[in-house]
């Protein structure tokens, strides 16, 4: 998979100017993804991930700006010295999205069948009639049971899992090369969770797109994710291949996250949490953004931030004492074995 | 749907007969020979000797109990006739019926700016949100939101009529009055204006054009301050909704965010606001037609509320029941138009 990158970010950094101060939602994060990968992004609320997403579309509210010095580069191209005009032939066209909640995500006074048909006639030339043919197609091939007659319903008509079905009907109608997920499923079923992301990781596999899957969910990572890139704070934390990471975490937070997970192997009184809160932004602690919260902690990452280092061949942390990670899964493993 | 219509149709008897219940009891205070005036021709009512007052009395049965007179105006009122109005000097129901145009009129012509321009205004004050131009709408809502009708109209005429000569007060100038009332001018819709043009009378029309801006540019300023205050505020909370942003993310232009996506489901709320203004201005606006003397229904109930003509007021009375009743129908309806998950029922 060493090609060029289809999506390159860099330096990006997102600040929102609220009346309280300067937000540093985004604070310089790097990555890139390529094409047909799936990259999932993890980390709790507040941890800048759905801001990097908008920031890509440049969707950000108006209190929310892009630093000078950011980089989005999809195609060779830098979006952010894109036309507003320009910018717009590219949203939904070759990059599309889809978010949390399909009942708040599709405008309730229009049916599916105008919302979809609406971006179809934005990008390609179509009449109407070629265009609702086009919408029933998607509506088939997402799933949802005679098409033909769901298209002239509305959002309220259809359960949850139908609502988000048609929602990725919508986004993948004009065949992006990359469909941004923002929590797909967390506001779905469990049984429904599992059939979305199998339909996306179908429709990934005819359409040859890139997904960036954005969710607080490690599982949901861990199953569909070829990489992962962990955010805390504004900034990357750590990032390599999804087996690496979860095998093999190097990152305190990271770490602490795969241990928050309920394990069913073995007996635990309690699940563990990563002890503190998800610092308030406008108040990062000075060095390293998760050092109140870190059990690994010295002085030093209260002083000063570490760089984001590879430690292994594609994988990069954002620690100096990651190797204390290391020797603390090498106890754990040993005491599950004992 | 047709269920739902001729369900809320049918209510429209009962909330008559209860309306006219409770204002017919209240004039019971009265004396017959007050209450006498609402069954005699007001145009011979003077001239009449006092025995022929008692016979009449009789006759209408004002000396029986309450729940026979009630029955006796009830079984009349069935027939069409109303009684006579002191007021109109005329049949209740025509007093109404020739006074109702101007009304309409009024209603028509101030529907335009006071809606169109309210929920433009408030568009824009949303869309630009704290910026230069929200501020100035907002400071002139404010100021039209409390301006005190009366002031405004007065100030209106002031420089409208005193000073610039543009605009006078009344439904139209001596000469046109004289057209309108001739033979050959035919009343085909009875709204003058109309009718004017109807005619090929421009001057006629014009007349009646000029003697309306003023009550329409005083309805308007103060009746736009409510309706874009209740637009902004919804459009606001649309615009931050997801279903927007989506919106954006498919490539959707700002235009159609904003005039598309955005305003059709920020128009919900704002149905209820402007519906009842037009039920309003429908049903007369007092203090506008005192100070433009105007003729209008609005004016008839308030004159005869003050000389207690008690026919007067229970005509004008049913009459405004009728147009809440069928005015809250069309609001209700046009609610599910603009709202799918309504289902009326």
């Amino acid at each position: 998979m060493e090609k060029n990158p289809l999506l390159s970010v860099r330096n990006l950094r997102t600040y929102f100017y609220t009346e309280d101060g300067v937000v540093k939602a985004v604070d310089g994060v790097d990555f890139d993804v390529y094409e047909g990968e799936t990259l999932g992004i993890v980390g709790e609320s507040g941890s800048g991930k759905s801001v990097t997403s908008l920031a890509i579309l440049r969707l950000l509210d108006p209190k929310g700006k892009i630093e000078e010095g950011s980089e989005i580069i999809f195609n060779g191209k830098n979006l952010l010295t894109l036309t507003e005009d320009e910018m717009r032939r590219i949203r939904g066209n070759d990059i599309a999205m889809i978010f949390q909640e399909p009942m708040v995500a599709l405008n309730p006074v229009f049916t599916i069948g105008d919302q979809i048909m609406e971006a179809i006639l934005l990008h390609q030339d179509v009449d109407k009639k070629k265009a609702r043919e086009m919408a029933i197609d998607m509506l088939r091939k997402v799933g949802i049971p005679e098409p033909e007659k769901r298209i002239d319903e509305y959002p309220h008509e259809l359960s949850g899992g139908m609502r988000q079905r048609a929602m990725i009907a919508m986004a993948l109608s004009c065949r992006p090369k990359l469909l941004i997920a923002d929590e797909p499923t967390t506001a779905l079923d469990v049984t429904i969770q599992a059939q979305i992301l199998e339909l996306m990781k179908e429709l990934q596999r005819e359409y040859g797109m890139a997904i960036i899957l954005i969710t607080h969910d490690v599982g949901v990572i861990a199953e569909n994710a070829d990489r992962v890139v962990v955010m805390y704070g504004g900034k990357v934390m750590e990032t390599s291949d999804v087996r690496t990471t979860f095998k093999t975490p190097k990152h305190p937070y990271t770490w602490g996250l795969l241990n928050s997970i309920p394990r069913l192997d073995i007996e635990q009184e309690r699940l563990y949490s990563i002890p503190g809160m998800v610092p308030d932004p406008l108040h990062f602690p000075v060095g390293c953004r998760f050092s109140n919260r870190c059990e690994f902690g010295e002085e030093k990452c209260s002083v000063e931030m570490p760089p984001l280092v590879e430690v292994e061949s594609a994988h990069m942390v954002r620690c100096f004492f990651y190797h204390k990670v290391e020797q603390a899964q090498k106890l754990s493993k040993a005491g599950e074995g004992a | 749907m047709t269920t739902f219509i001729i369900r809320r149709l049918l209510l429209l008897p009962l909330i008559v007969l209860g309306v006219s219940l409770i204002i017919f009891s209240l004039f019971q205070i009265l004396g017959p020979d007050k209450l006498l005036a609402a069954y005699v021709n007001p145009n011979v009512f003077d001239k009449l000797s006092s025995e022929e007052l008692e016979v009449l009395k009789e006759k209408y049965g004002l000396t029986k109990p309450f729940a026979e007179r009630y029955g006796i105006w009830l079984w009349n009122a069935l027939k069409g006739d109303l009684g006579w109005s002191q007021v109109g000097k005329d049949a209740v129901l025509k007093s109404i019926l020739s006074r109702f145009p101007y009304t309409l009129e009024l209603a028509l012509y101030a529907l335009i700016p006071v809606v169109g321009v309210g929920i433009w205004l408030g568009v824009a004050a949303a869309v630009h949100r704290d910026k230069f131009l929200d501020q100035f709408i907002r400071i002139f809502a404010i100021v039209g939101w409390s301006f005190p009708d009366f002031v405004f109209g007065l100030l209106i005429l002031m420089v409208f009529y005193s000073v610039l000569g543009w605009f006078p007060p009344g439904t139209l100038s001596q000469w046109a009055e004289e057209i309108v009332k001739s033979e050959s001018f035919h009343k085909i819709t009875h709204l003058v204006s109309i009718d004017a043009l109807l005619n090929g009378r421009l001057d006629v029309f014009w007349d009646a054009l000029r003697h309306i801006i003023g009550p329409v540019i005083t309805l308007s300023f103060l009746w736009w301050a409510y309706l874009l205050r209740i637009t902004r505020s919804s459009m606001l909370e649309v615009l931050s909704k997801e279903y927007v942003r989506t919106a954006r993310a498919k490539g959707v232009s700002e235009h159609d965010v904003i005039h598309k996506h955005a305003q059709r489901n920020a128009m919900i709320p704002v149905v209820t606001v402007a519906g009842n203004m037009v039920i309003g201005l429908l049903s007369g606006t007092v203090i506008i037609e005192v100070i433009f003397n105007r003729t209008g229904i609005g004016r008839l109930a308030a004159d005869a509320a003050v000389q207690l003509d008690y026919a007067t007021v229970l005509g004008t009375t049913l009459f405004y029941s009728i147009v809440l009743v069928l005015g809250n129908l069309i609001i209700d309806i046009l609610y599910a138009v603009f709202d799918p998950r309504v289902r009326l029922g």
